[in-house]
């Protein structure tokens, strides 16, 4: 369609054009008037105006343009139009009657008066879209309106000025009155608009003065322009287009008379502000200041702090996106209540989620009153008015957070005051990606340098090297997770000489859980040098641990004491898992899992009251496997567990053989059974088995313990 | 992997916990944080639902622990039901059900809390 309308004026504009230019030369010959021709040729000419509108607004494009490339434009457009109308006045010698409007006398006017007739309308066209630019630059809400207003007087009073065939005058009387009356009206809106040039302001000093001299002389070129060349010419040629053309003449005059007062009105003041565009200049300094900060928290109240100063508005505030975007939440806030930030509606409403959080482009609404789409953003502040919103986007393009700026006064915010908050933001945004950056890598170290302070305490407590006990055979093995849990295992001598031992788990994970287990030994080493018995050493233990842990810290274990004379092994266990009892001669696995509760989860009293003893003969061939819930809770990738069942039914297959053998056995299914994949909790085993042989005649000892870092599991 | 999940419902007698998924040492927190909303909305007599929790570690045992005295001490008890066999294994090898109360159904929990009405009416 729009390709149809294109070629249609391509076609009809240079065709209408002839078809007048025909008809004149007709009128000059033949020296007859035919009414219903010259209404025609008056109707194929108001098109020409229309086309030319069209040309104008689809290929003069000057929007995106900077305002001296706007001026440069304007002035180049007209001293063209100067510089062809010279020529042509000096090549042709065109004659017009006295009358008004004026007739031709001679071919020379015909072709003289069509050229500027084609020459005119466009140039006129081009230079009121400029013109109207330029007004806009701030745009208040009643510009738009008092533009539309001109156009239509414009329209209006070169209408009246064809039907009555007058010549424009100020006289209120006859068919004239009309006439003056709506070129009155014009004149008024042409005068208010012509106030509207505030870009003028925030020119630099130099450019103003180059400005004042340059338009001087565009002044006296639009000025000779009309009075020397259009005047006759333009009015033998149509009187409609020569009302239109002389209305907007009057406009550029005045526009550019008032435009040149206030440019000498402003000179002596240009140096101060001068001053504050340098101001406006610090951004990039203030941007500097912003990447001095390396704190993230502190780099977003400073960033809603320095955009409000900066764009000297009422609130700002800053959102930040989580979880990869999912959800923004207002990090820091400036003049605004917390009851308000609670119920911000700015991710319901459908313009900015669309435009700002899907499309990551900057908002700008001069009044939010003024559109009923935004009446929950009115509803939730009553005296904002303009809104702006520019998104903060990351290096790799992803929003990182929207900043936003609310004032109380409508169309507060104009283009500039955008592209400085964008250019703010885009300063922020990669302030801010930067620290946190810094942020993430320093808690990953720390983190890195806890965890191994907590592996290197864990190593440091467990036994360095197996008891030798006759008649008795001891394989442990302990696997620290990547986040360390709190796995501890130590063999101690009782008072009368039996050998003591603990297994057990402290609750959580990583440096605290550590330093339990550190406790714990501690308690645990200090009472094996008095107490005999496992039952009243754990309770004592109980009462120690208790007050001085976590109110959710616990720890479950089991105390053992194993007399090699009579090959006794006596046990408590306090919350922890069940002890395996194979017996050799029998081949029976039993699970022994007496009354018990966890240390530190109870004062004492009960924890004693429930607390039982355990006791077995071992016979030789006996197996006794004590281990933590890490072994029977390893999973491996399909997020299976390796569980109770496939360690009991590995018993009877391991338990004849060397108990490092056994071991080894164990280690090596659980890794089958890992594939690769790393502990997510420590694991620790201990076996004990009764030599078959007599045991003076073999003090044999498996006194190997192993400890894997998970990490080298994971990577080949 | 672990997901884990929290069903909070306010009945007459307690508010019900509903477990799902994997109480871990990385969900614990998260749990924790919803029970301490919880207490501090003066709720002190709560019901923990564990029929659709798969797996609950030392941390998140701990969670319960870390709470129970406040509870009891404001007259409030956890109560836990419907426990998974496999998940009930965990509670009895740490002594557990000496420290809390296990009740097969949601509704014999919730009505133990209702037996003991009269005597916090007075």
């Amino acid at each position: 369609m729009k390709r149809l309308t294109q070629h249609i004026i391509f076609v009809f504009l240079p065709l209408m054009v002839f078809v007048v230019f025909f008809i004149d030369l007709v009128f000059l010959y033949s020296q007859i008037t035919i009414t219903a021709l010259r209404i025609f040729r008056e109707v194929l000419l108001v098109g020409l105006l229309g086309g030319s509108w069209f040309l104008v607004q689809r290929y003069f494009r000057v929007e995106k343009l900077s305002i001296p490339q706007k001026l440069g434009r304007l002035t180049a457009l007209f001293t063209l139009n100067y510089l062809v109308v010279l020529f042509l006045k000096n090549l042709l010698d065109p004659a017009y009657t006295d009358t008004f409007p004026p007739e031709y006398q001679n071919v020379d006017a015909v072709v003289f008066a069509t050229l500027i007739g084609m020459l005119a309308p466009p140039t006129l066209m081009a230079s009121l879209k400029i013109l109207q630019e330029l007004i806009f630059y701030r745009q208040r809400s009643t510009t738009r309106r008092a533009f539309q207003l001109f156009l239509f007087f414009t329209a209006l009073t070169s209408l009246s000025l064809y039907l009555t065939q007058q010549p424009l005058q100020l006289s209120f009387s006859g068919p004239s009155a009309l006439n003056a009356t709506l070129f009155l009206l014009t004149l008024v809106f042409m005068v208010q608009l012509a106030f509207h040039n505030d870009w003028i302001v925030y020119l630099p000093r130099k450019i103003k003065w180059l400005y004042f001299v340059v338009g001087m002389l565009l002044l006296s070129e639009i000025y000779s322009l009309f009075d020397v060349v259009y005047r006759t010419h333009l009015t033998a040629y149509s009187l409609f287009i020569a009302s239109v053309s002389f209305m907007l003449y009057l406009f550029l005059l005045i526009y550019a008379t008032i435009a040149l007062l206030k440019l000498f009105i402003y000179l002596p003041t240009a140096k101060a502000f001068d001053r504050k565009i340098r101001e406006v200049n610090s951004l990039n300094s203030l941007a500097r200041t912003l990447n001095t900060e390396l704190e993230p928290e502190k780099l977003m109240r400073m960033i809603t702090r320095l955009s409000r100063e900066v764009l000297e508005c009422d609130s700002t505030w800053l959102e930040i996106g989580e979880k990869n975007g999912e959800r923004f939440r207002t990090v820091h806030w400036e003049n605004l209540t917390e009851a308000q930030i609670k119920r911000t509606p700015f991710h319901h409403q459908p313009v900015l989620l669309r435009q700002l959080y899907h499309q990551k482009k900057p908002v700008l609404i001069p009044d939010l009153h003024k559109h009923r789409e935004y009446a929950d953003l009115v509803e939730w502040d009553r005296e904002g008015r303009s809104l702006l919103a520019v998104p903060l986007i990351s290096n790799r393009d992803h929003l990182m957070g929207v900043l936003y700026a609310l004032s109380r006064t409508a169309y507060a915010f104009d283009n500039e005051d955008l592209s400085l908050l964008e250019g703010f933001a885009h300063q922020a945004a990669i302030a801010l990606e930067n620290a946190q950056l810094v942020k993430a890598s320093l808690s990953r170290e720390r983190i890195e340098q806890e965890l191994k302070i907590a592996r290197e305490v864990q190593l440091k407590l467990l036994p360095q090297k197996l008891p030798e006990i006759p008649g008795l055979h001891i394989a442990a093995l302990s696997l620290a997770a990547y986040e360390v849990g709190g796995d501890y295992y130590d063999f101690f001598t009782y008072p009368d000489g039996a050998l003591g031992l603990v297994i057990g788990d402290v609750s959580g994970k990583g440096t605290s859980a550590a330093f339990y287990v550190a406790e714990f030994k501690g308690v645990i080493q200090t009472l094996a040098r008095v107490e005999t018995d496992p039952l009243r050493l754990v309770c004592q233990a109980n009462r120690i641990m208790y007050p001085n842990i976590e109110p959710r810290a616990f720890i479950s274990a089991i105390v053992g004491r194993f007399e090699a004379d009579s090959a006794r092994f006596t046990f408590v266990r306090a919350g922890h898992t069940p002890v395996l009892y194979w017996q050799g001669q029998q081949e029976t696995l039993e699970i022994l899992q007496p009354a018990g509760l966890g240390i530190g989860l109870e004062a004492g009293p009960l924890f004693e009251k429930l607390i039982a003893r355990c006791t077995i003969q071992m016979a030789p061939g006996d197996l006794l496997l004590l281990y933590t819930d890490g072994l029977t809770e390893v999973r491996n990738a399909h997020d299976e567990e390796f569980g109770d069942e496939r360690l009991l039914q590995m018993v009877p297959a391991i338990a004849h053989r060397p108990v490092e053998e056994a071991k080894e056995a164990i280690f090596d299914r659980i890794t089958d059974f890992l594939q690769r994949k790393a502990l997510m909790d420590d694991l620790t085993l201990i076996l004990l088995q009764k030599s078959r042989r007599s045991a003076r005649l073999e003090p044999r000892m498996a006194a190997t313990e192993t400890q894997f870092a998970n990490k080298n599991q994971a990577k080949p | 992997m672990a997901k884990f999940d929290v069903n909070i419902t306010e009945e007459q007698e307690a508010v019900v916990l509903a477990l799902v998924g994997y109480l871990d040492a990385h969900t614990a927190p998260e749990f924790e944080k919803n029970l301490q909303r919880v207490i501090q909305q003066n709720h002190y007599r709560i019901v923990v639902d564990l029929e659709q929790l798969r797996y609950i570690s030392s941390a998140g045992l701990g969670v319960f622990m870390g709470f129970i005295e406040e509870i009891r001490e404001n007259q409030g008890d956890i109560r836990f039901c419907n426990t998974d066999p496999k998940v009930y294994k965990i509670f009895e090898l740490l002594g557990f059900p000496a420290l809390f109360r296990f009740f097969s159904t949601r509704e014999q929990a919730l009505a133990s809390f209702q037996q003991e009405t009269p005597k916090q009416g007075g």
